[in-house]
């Protein structure tokens, strides 16, 4: 069916979604799943344009048994998304064949039993052109037995040698051999010194050069590196190893060499230094872009902020720590103090989505924990008339509230009785949540929020317990401050 | 100057222009080249040689302080709390990532736990003007050093738009520092300083004091007062005190009135920072 056609039948509303056929992405897939399946086997190759060549000849050991090797095999393929039929024989003809055309999407053929295995299955399974498919199925030989029963002398005589090669291959009478691939090399740049050596310069210099050499390396392959690793060898002692993570893949050697160096410097070198290496432990794909001599168009500018964005964060978080460089998000509470959540800045990951709740009047600052105060009203109900507060009286002049927050009633199970008859499987989830995580077994109250102006012109947020669960009202505690 | 056309057909009508910005920076003191953002407060924008704050400059607030000088414990609190003023730091440095045109929104930075801000407060209420959590950067680093270092970076790496930076502990050579990182930058330094160490020197362009304005009426109320300016004359200088009010509802910021009535003792602290600073 061509486009044409496939436009045609559909009627006019869904506009038909059309994306081009690229062989090459097709192959450069089944080329990365090629290396994906070499835990199965050393000797991997593409089929294009959808299958994989695995010699499993002596590996099946290692997963106890050709059977379940092949099930791993196809497990493997599921778990990535795909659906597959395996099979596994003396020759790679029999199993293509088996593969392709048998009854079975998992199969073994016994050695020995090639010819019974495909006797049965079209001519198709000998990998022919269609040509040649139709040919023999003109003539009336339409599955592989024919081919079989025909004698060898009369096979090389009516039919061309590629038709008889298929045939020789499936039945293990002619050898055959792919070409396996072969996964790139990891990105590793070593410098091995003639002797060891504890001047400095020399192995700053040299370390230098390599990593030079590394971003080169990595450029040419189009990856960024997220985490390097440099390793130090050194006479009589285990090496020494240095890693840096970074924010985002880069390439960069002059900020690659910044984060290294710091750590390098802190480095005791002892008796001397024998070689370095310098290794990405994890790369991401970085497509190559011009440089511009200034930026001209605002994509440009932007990449280009994003990447000195990523710099400074990877060189904040290589010198105080990637705790102490932070961002934050919002995670799902009403808590004031549990409203955000920190994130080391280094983890590119996408910030969690805005809550849809408008924003309250918020205190600019936290106290963390709450500030315990005392706070006097003239009934119990009544506003407060003053606050005692970090070892200070304050005249409180305006009070307003309560705003009422409640705890995470998601974390408690409801007080015992409490709960009607139909919501016992309700209170089965809740309880059986408690059992994973043990939380304090009794809600916390809730919290009446006031917004305090003292007479000095300060804003404060106060808080007590509601009135509900504590009789006398409980303590007073100073939550926050506009300042 | 009068050899600067030759230096044209040499270094290209850009080229020749940034020369000679540069050589009247030199000249002036005050960076030519760094435009300068509207705070949004009508008056004092008025009151600002270039209409607002500089970027490629460092502009010091000298922290919130009760406004009550004579209360019993005002000195102990002052040695030991101090919070800075980051109602009016979360609007400037609002203002500061929008930028002079308002429409690329930049980055900010938070270096120093005392002046991160509690995050719901990024955004006015009405979501009009808001700095969004992906866009800001928090900084933890206890010691002077750490945040000098920090600070630096951050205003180098051209990344951020805004660096806000707690700036106790820092003295003339470290903010000398931050200003020649801000110029190279381009991005506008926001420092805040304890109040006990106002009588410290700096080498900010601006420098302004924040303290608690009293009030009756129900919205929240500061004292701002420009105490140091570059390039700006005594006479006016003596005259930029402005009342700001916070509205209740939307978190706007807006002027309410000028300072003119002044207590007794207030023009003496003024003489006596204009002598330090």
């Amino acid at each position: 069916m061509d486009l044409a056609h496939a436009r045609s039948l559909l009627p006019t509303r869904p506009e038909a979604h059309v994306d081009t056929h690229r062989p090459d992405r097709d192959a450069a897939a089944l080329h990365a799943l090629a290396c994906r399946a070499l835990r199965f086997s050393p000797l991997v190759a593409p089929d294009a344009p959808d299958g994989l060549w695995i010699d499993i000849t002596g590996t099946e050991r290692l997963h106890k048994g050709e059977d379940r090797l092949i099930r791993a095999v196809s497990g493997a393929m599921i778990r990535l998304g795909f659906w597959a039929r395996v099979a596994s024989a003396s020759t790679y003809g029999c199993a293509w064949a088996v593969a392709h055309y048998g009854p079975h999407g998992l199969a073994i053929v016994a050695p020995g039993r090639e010819r019974e295995a495909i006797a049965d299955l079209p001519v198709g399974a000998l990998r022919l052109s269609p040509e040649t498919a139709d040919g023999l199925g003109e003539i009336g030989i339409t599955h592989v037995g024919h081919l079989l029963k025909l004698p060898r002398s009369s096979l090389v005589g009516r039919f061309d040698e590629h038709l008889v090669r298929r045939v020789l291959q499936a039945v293990g009478e002619r050898p055959e051999h792919f070409e396996p691939v072969r996964p790139a090399p990891p990105l590793l740049v070593r410098r091995v010194f003639e002797g060891p050596t504890d001047r400095w310069e020399s192995i700053e210099a040299a370390a230098r050069e390599i990593v030079e050499e590394f971003s080169r390396d990595l450029a040419r392959r189009q990856r960024g590196v997220r985490r390097v690793e440099m390793r130090l060898d050194r006479p009589h002692a285990a090496p020494t190893e240095v890693h840096v993570e970074l924010s985002r893949p880069s390439c960069s050697a002059r900020h690659i060499w910044s984060l290294l160096r710091s750590r390098l410097e802190r480095i005791d070198v002892g008796d001397g230094v024998e070689g370095l290496c310098v290794l990405a432990s994890r790369t991401a794909r970085m497509a190559h872009h011009q440089q511009v001599h200034a930026s001209c168009c605002n994509d440009d500018r932007h990449a280009a902020g994003e990447s000195a964005w990523g710099e400074l964060v990877d060189a904040l978080a290589a010198r105080l720590g990637a705790d102490a460089v932070q961002r934050l998000e919002h995670a799902e509470s009403h808590l004031p103090e549990r409203a955000f959540q920190a994130r080391p800045a280094i983890e590119s990951r996408r910030l969690g989505p805005r809550p849809s709740a408008p924003p309250r009047d918020r205190p600019t600052r936290l106290f963390d924990p709450p500030e315990p105060a005392a706070a006097m009203a003239l009934t119990p109900d009544g506003p407060i008339l003053s606050l005692a507060w970090r070892d200070r009286r304050w005249t409180v002049v305006a009070c307003r509230g309560p705003e009422r927050i409640g705890p995470e009633w998601w974390r408690w199970s409801p007080p015992a009785g409490a709960g009607l008859a139909a919501r016992t499987s309700v209170t089965a989830q809740a309880g059986s949540r408690r059992a994973r995580t043990p939380a304090i077994a009794e809600a916390p109250p809730d919290r009446d929020y006031y917004i305090v102006r003292t007479e000095c012109g300060r804003s404060l947020w106060v808080f007590r317990h509601g009135r509900e669960e504590c009789s006398d009202g409980g303590p007073w505690f100073v939550h926050g401050e506009w300042s | 100057m009068g050899q600067l056309p030759h230096l044209s057909v040499i270094l290209g009508e850009e080229g020749a222009r940034a020369l000679r910005q540069r050589l009247e920076a030199l000249a002036t003191g005050v960076s030519a080249s760094s435009a300068a953002f509207p705070t949004g407060l009508t008056p004092i924008d008025g009151v600002l040689p270039r209409g607002g704050l500089a970027y490629g400059q460092v502009h010091e607030w000298i922290g919130v302080e009760p406004s009550i000088a004579g209360a019993p414990h005002a000195s102990a609190a002052r040695l030991t709390h101090w919070a800075p003023p980051l109602t009016l730091l979360l609007e400037v440095a609002w203002r500061g990532t929008t930028g002079v045109s308002g429409g690329a929104h930049g980055r900010a930075v938070w270096i120093g736990e005392r002046v991160w801000p509690y995050p719901a407060c990024l955004g006015r209420v009405d979501s009009t003007c808001r700095l969004d959590l992906d866009a800001c950067l928090f900084v933890r680093a206890p010691a002077p050093a750490d945040r000098l270092w920090a600070t630096d970076l951050a205003l180098r790496s051209r990344a951020a738009r805004v660096v806000v930076v707690d700036g106790s502990g820092l003295d003339l050579a470290s903010t000398r520092r931050l200003q020649l990182a801000a110029e190279i930058g381009g991005g506008v330094c926001l420092l805040a300083r304890p109040p006990r160490e106002q009588d410290r020197l700096t080498a900010s362009a601006t420098r302004w004091r924040v303290s608690h304005a009293p009030c009756p009426s129900p919205h929240r109320r500061w004292t701002v007062e420009l105490i140091r300016c570059k390039g700006m004359p005594p006479s006016t200088l003596a005259r930029s005190a402005w009342i700001l009010e916070q509205d209740r509802e939307t978190r706007a910021l807006r002027v309410v009135a000028d300072v003119l009535d002044r207590s007794g003792e207030a023009p003496a602290r003024e003489g006596a920072h204009r002598r330090t600073g």
